[in-house]
């Protein structure tokens, strides 16, 4: 019995290890589309564009296009972005330039993963970019989940940045 | 003994003493300071590059390698590393299974994933699942029409023009032009394996072998640890000195 009580204690202890998938990204798309999911479309990173989003994310870009899904004024978004090691996969909705909704679809990381729950990402709803790319609020950390944080929020700048670049010419698909 | 003669005895111990560890000392100061600074000048991601030191330390390239050749360029998988002839793309890999030049671009089918990368090596886009790659994805080719094609032991999918949307044909009904694993040359085969072991051996890992005495084999810590009495020697006969000459 103090072997079953010690075994569990320790499993309590041991940090999560792992990919924790929550949503798969078809899934994701399913629902923010309810099942009528359009064409995707690319957005090419221009020199431009790829120097405004090295300043959102501290870092260059990891490609040179990016894929979005959009419907009118509103577009879908999978992005990933590294944590403290692993990238987190995360789906973000943006209608009329402000966020719809974002949601943890893979977490990687042995920590942070608070990220994913809806007292965190609800932060994001309504939010929109200021001219110098910053949310127009500013959002309450996890103890603890800071890199997480850090990487949500980037994503969340970047995605509203992608989406006026793929809006900027006004063509509806 | 007087105590002229005392402080003299001590002074020559001093100085001999100082003499023999001060190549030691030179070498822990020219070591120690970059490690002092090792993130400032990314010492842990900056290589080593000469022959000689890699060879020193037994750095090989794997002899196993998986390559397909395209128009632009030689895809290999070396252990877990993709390059583009001599280039390595950024990212670790377990399984190498076409590469083919479609559209502009080179499309790389690597771990259930396809790489899109422009002739320069810059990676376009990475597709999982989630953009429309069958899971199980085994080779990847041109079909007669020029566009891209891809499959599994069961099913086969053409790719539209920009590689965006996929469409499930007849695998028994497309023509496609499979891509191929090949052989390296030995020119090609070579200067690999030399990129390979350039990426090997960070400049911090050989900093700090010199500067512990790894570097020099099983022996060479112990020199150091001699080295570092024979300051301690220094340190306190410098102190005695000084302190028996203000008197």
């Amino acid at each position: 019995m103090k072997r079953l009580l010690f075994s569990l204690f320790l499993f309590l202890l041991v940090p999560h290890v792992g990919a924790e998938s929550y949503q798969a990204p078809e899934d994701f798309l399913r629902e923010v589309f309810v099942g009528d999911i359009p064409k995707p479309s690319v957005l090419w990173l221009t020199k431009r564009v790829r120097d405004q989003a090295k300043q959102i994310l501290g870092h260059d870009p990891a490609q040179l296009r990016v894929r979005y899904w959009r419907q009118g004024e509103r577009s879908a978004w999978i992005l990933e972005e590294i944590g403290k090691d692993q990238p987190i996969t995360t789906g973000i909705v943006i209608e009329a330039g402000k966020i719809e909704r974002i949601r943890v679809l893979v977490f990687r990381e042995s920590r942070g993963w608070e990220v994913r729950h809806d007292f965190f990402t609800d932060q994001f709803k309504q939010r929109s970019l200021t001219a110098d790319l910053k949310l127009d609020t500013s959002i309450d950390g996890i103890s603890g989940a800071t890199l997480s944080v850090r990487a949500l929020t980037n994503l969340a700048r970047l995605a509203l940045f992608f989406h006026q670049q793929a809006t900027a010419t006004d063509v509806v698909p | 003994m007087s105590y002229l003669r005392k402080l003299k005895s001590l002074y020559v111990w001093h100085r001999y003493v100082g003499l023999t560890a001060a190549t030691l000392v030179i070498l822990l100061v020219l070591t120690g300071i970059p490690l002092n600074h090792t993130e400032q000048y990314a010492l842990n991601s900056r290589y080593i590059q000469q022959p000689w030191l890699l060879d020193w330390y037994g750095i090989e390239a794997p002899d196993h390698y998986r390559a397909y050749s395209t128009p632009v360029g030689t895809v290999t998988l070396l252990e877990t590393q993709i390059y583009l002839d001599v280039q390595r793309i950024e990212g670790e890999y377990q399984q190498l299974n076409g590469a083919v030049a479609v559209g502009g671009m080179i499309v790389v089918a690597v771990d259930n994933r396809l790489l899109l990368l422009t002739h320069a090596g810059e990676r376009i886009e990475s597709l999982t699942s989630v953009d429309g790659i069958p899971d199980g994805l085994e080779r990847i080719g041109i079909g007669s029409d020029g566009r891209l094609g891809a499959a599994t032991d069961q099913s086969l999918y053409l790719a539209d023009a920009d590689i965006l949307r996929w469409q499930a044909v007849d695998i028994g009904h497309a023509a496609i032009d499979w891509s191929q694993p090949a052989q390296l040359s030995k020119a090609l085969d070579a200067r690999l394996k030399q990129a390979y072991r350039e990426r090997i051996l960070p400049v911090e890992r050989v900093l700090l072998d010199l500067h512990s005495g790894r570097f020099f084999g099983a022996y060479g810590p112990w020199v150091l640890d001699a080295a570092a009495l024979l300051m301690l020697f220094l340190a306190c006969s410098g102190i005695l000195i000084w302190l028996k000459r203000k008197r």
